[in-house]
């Protein structure tokens, strides 16, 4: 053996060698066992790490060095702190010369003595080293739960690895040809195109319905029309006898004639203003059946729409009104509308319209999602197509259809203002024609005389506005029933024409029903319009999912397999989520904080944990009569070696020594390889039987032929002093 | 059944004892398809297609 180095500490400016009361005796000596006794600062911890350090402990797996040890031998690889060089040789069992050598700024060397420097697995391959530190084992518990980390991480890797294979074949199920979806879409498609083409025939049969209907109602029209032109005739020859009672003013020349015509003519179309905004209030109202049930089922609103209705219309066409008159009709309108509004606020928040209007709203929002380009949030949220949510809502809205209450208010709201507002203009006009005809000399009969000239004229034009009307319809009637216009030509014409026609339809409703009738096929018929183009979207929609269907591949995999894979996939799963609860317990044990553990999974991973300490003893604890009993497991909370026979040993009751033995015998007699290097520091702790057991390991080891050294160091008991035992 | 296991022999160790602690958790496997999760803990040398062969097999 030669044992020659430097070690210089560039930062402490120090330099160490070997000294010779230890290198002489380990030279000189034929033995291979070596115990040095030597206080501190001596050098024979740093004569073990160089020995460690020349044979690339520091490259040695976490399971055959500790941890700490390794960090220690690495740490001359640092060239900023140290500068080592050295030379070291030893004679191997058959004899060779094995040499170790590093120079300033080169790497480690290894080799035969005239031989090749040889690389670090060659080296491992042919020596085993053991350098341990051979303190209390439950201190390497530590070591142990850190490995127990890694090794746990390891798998976890591993595993979230196998997750994301199956996870990307799993993905690509969704992307395979589906023939139950591709049979489930067309089915689908048959079912709303059968649908659609039914709805079309009650399209169809609605439409011939609402035309004959119309023509029937046109021809009632047509009949009406008629005799408003025969009472129109009556009326102008009753005006014009009436007219003829008064002589023409004759101090009134033509130009102031004219003037007071043209206010009468005023007078007459500010009536009918009036007239006309009341009858759109009150037909508006009637259209809502909701509110007017309500008035008609209360006496006294009752009593003001009647009064409304019936005497205060009549008397502001035919005849001229008063100022008391007109308050007291406004009063009433206003009564009857401040009602209405009230009532339909109420109505309109109620659930219904909530929910419709929330609907609209939605719609509205979604179309501005989709203006944006940013409607694929909406595929997230509810796992569907736009087009298909957007179908899903209008459908929706046309469950919750309301009613449209915005005409009726606006008129509720406005009706008595405009009236008095044109009642107003009406009062000054009946001012100026009281001032001109008083200011022209016309006296009463002369008045009278103006004012039946003027409905004359209004008469006449009434009669030509209604033979107009009469040939629209008769043109229209004409063509609509394809005949001859001959049949249209009178009332009396007309009536048989339109029972011919009851006849051929067999109708039995009655004109009001019919109008009724219409608009409910034309409502009827609105909804049918919107489902069908529903149903096109819908089956466009799905059309467009088969060709996509359609051309996707069919599955590598069979049912059977994808479910195989799905099985394993919920069980890798599992895996990974105990990984990550197996990372808290050994980051809890690490703490030492045992509290933490109470439910059975959790002892279950401790009692593992125990098993690997045990392990790591060889399952073999030395009592202190020299004898070993077998290891079941180390309980980690308890601090307890539970042995055969249901033997439990306390940790404190093992003797310091007797561990450290117990723990240094198993890893001699496991070592493994051709030839073998044994290094323990500090084996200060066993007594001098109980080292007896471990040098007796080593000899074991030396009567193989396999030992080439091995040095074990304690700190002398007298100071100063170096004792090298040799075995 | 002896295992022989390619991982350092404590880490196997670890490797064993978890798999029997674990298998206990997840729905009913049959024997075989417990070799196949033996396998995935134990060996470090499946490649993706190994995998798949193992488990769709």
């Amino acid at each position: 053996m030669e044992i020659d180095y430097t070690l210089l500490i560039k930062k402490e400016k120090a330099e160490f060698k070997p000294r010779k009361e230890i290198k002489n005796p380990l030279e000189n000596s034929e033995k291979r066992i070596f115990e040095i006794n030597a206080g501190n600062g001596y050098g024979k911890t740093f004569l073990l790490n160089l020995i460690a350090y020349a044979l690339f402990a520091d490259k040695l797996t976490e399971d055959s060095i500790l941890n700490t040890l390794k960090e220690r031998v690495s740490d001359y690889n640092n060239t900023d702190a140290y500068n080592l060089t050295y030379n070291l040789n030893f004679r191997l069992p058959n004899g060779k010369k094995i040499i170790f050598s590093k120079s300033e700024n080169t790497d480690r060397i290894v080799h035969f003595e005239n031989e090749a420097p040889m690389g670090v697995n060659n080296l491992h391959n042919l020596i085993s080293i053991l350098y341990d530190v051979p303190i209390d084992p439950n201190l390497r518990l530590n070591d142990v739960i850190k490995d127990l980390g890694i090794w746990n991480n390891r798998l976890k890797d591993k595993f979230v690895k196998y997750n994301g294979i199956l996870d990307e074949i799993q993905s690509q199920f969704s992307n395979l040809r589906d023939d139950d979806k591709i049979e489930r879409l067309k089915n689908e498609k048959n079912d709303l195109e059968k649908s659609s083409e039914e709805k079309k025939e009650t399209l169809t049969k609605n439409k011939t319905k609402i035309f004959e209907y119309s023509n029937y109602l046109e021809l009632e029209k047509l009949i009406n029309e008629y005799q408003i032109s025969e009472r129109l005739h009556n009326e102008l020859v009753r005006l014009e006898k009436e007219l003829k009672k008064f002589p023409k003013p004759k101090k009134v020349d033509k130009k102031d004639e004219l003037l007071i015509k043209t206010l009468h003519a005023q007078q007459n179309e500010l009536k009918k203003q009036i007239s006309q905004k009341i009858l759109d209030w009150l037909s508006e109202l009637t259209k809502k059946s909701f509110l007017l049930e309500q008035i008609e089922n209360d006496k006294s609103r009752n009593s003001e729409l009647e009064y409304i209705r019936t005497n205060t219309i009549e008397s502001l066409i035919d005849s001229s009104i008063n100022q008391h008159a007109f308050s007291l009709l406004v009063g009433k309108i206003d009564f009857l509308s401040l009602w209405i509004l009230n009532s339909i606020e109420k109505e309109e928040n109620a659930k219904k319209y909530l929910i419709h209007n929330f609907l609209k709203q939605l719609l509205e929002q979604i179309d501005e999602l989709i203006e944006n380009d940013a409607d694929s949030i909406l595929k997230v949220l509810t796992q569907n197509d736009t087009d298909i949510l957007k179908a899903e809502i209008k459908n929706r809205i046309d469950e919750h259809q309301i009613e449209d209450y915005s005409k009726l208010k606006s008129l509720s709201r406005n009706c008595s203002n405009e009236i008095s507002t044109i009642f107003s203009q009406l009062s000054k006009i009946n001012t100026k024609i009281e001032n001109e005809t008083q200011k022209k000399g016309v006296d009463g009969d002369g008045e009278q005389y103006y004012r039946f000239k003027n409905l004359v004229e209004e008469c006449k034009n009434k009669i030509k506005r209604t033979n107009d009307n009469i040939s629209i319809r008769i043109h229209h009637l004409t063509l609509n029933l394809n005949q001859n216009e001959e049949l249209f030509k009178s009332k009396q014409k007309t009536q048989e024409t339109r029972d011919a026609l009851k006849r051929k339809f067999n109708f039995s409703l009655d004109t009001i029903n019919l109008q009724d009738e219409i608009n409910s096929l034309e409502k009827q018929n609105q909804h049918i319009l919107s489902q069908i183009s529903s149903n096109q979207q819908s089956i466009a929609l799905i059309a467009a999912s088969l060709q996509i269907e359609e051309k996707k591949n069919y599955s590598s995999y069979t049912l059977v397999q994808q479910e195989r894979i799905k099985k394993f996939k919920r069980a890798i799963q599992i895996f990974i989520k105990n990984f990550g609860e197996f990372n808290r317990l050994i980051e809890n044990i690490n703490k030492g904080d045992f509290n933490q553990f109470t439910n059975k999974e959790d002892l279950d991973f401790i009692n593992v944990a125990g098993k690997i300490i045990a392990y790591t003893l060889d399952n073999k604890l030395l009592r202190s009569d020299g004898n070993y009993i077998d290891l079941e497991y180390y309980d980690i909370i308890n601090k307890e070696f539970h042995c055969e026979n249901n033997i439990v040993i306390r940790k404190n009751d093992i003797a310091t020594g007797l561990a450290s033995a117990n723990y240094l015998r198993q890893r001699i007699e496991n070592i493994e390889g051709q030839y073998v290097i044994i290094l323990l520091d500090e084996i200060g702790n066993m007594s001098k039987d109980t080292l007896q057991e471990v040098i007796n390991s080593i000899k074991r080891i030396e009567s193989q032929n396999r030992l080439i050294v091995s040095i074990f160091t304690q700190p002398s008991s007298s100071h100063g002093e170096i004792v090298i035992n040799k075995y | 059944m002896e295992e022989s296991f390619k991982t350092p022999e404590k880490e196997g160790m670890y490797r064993s004892e978890i798999f029997k602690l674990l298998i206990n958790s997840i729905e009913v496997f049959d024997e075989k398809d417990i070799q196949i999760l033996r396998d995935l803990f134990i060996s470090d040398e499946l490649n993706n297609d190994d995998l798949l062969s193992e488990i769709i097999e």
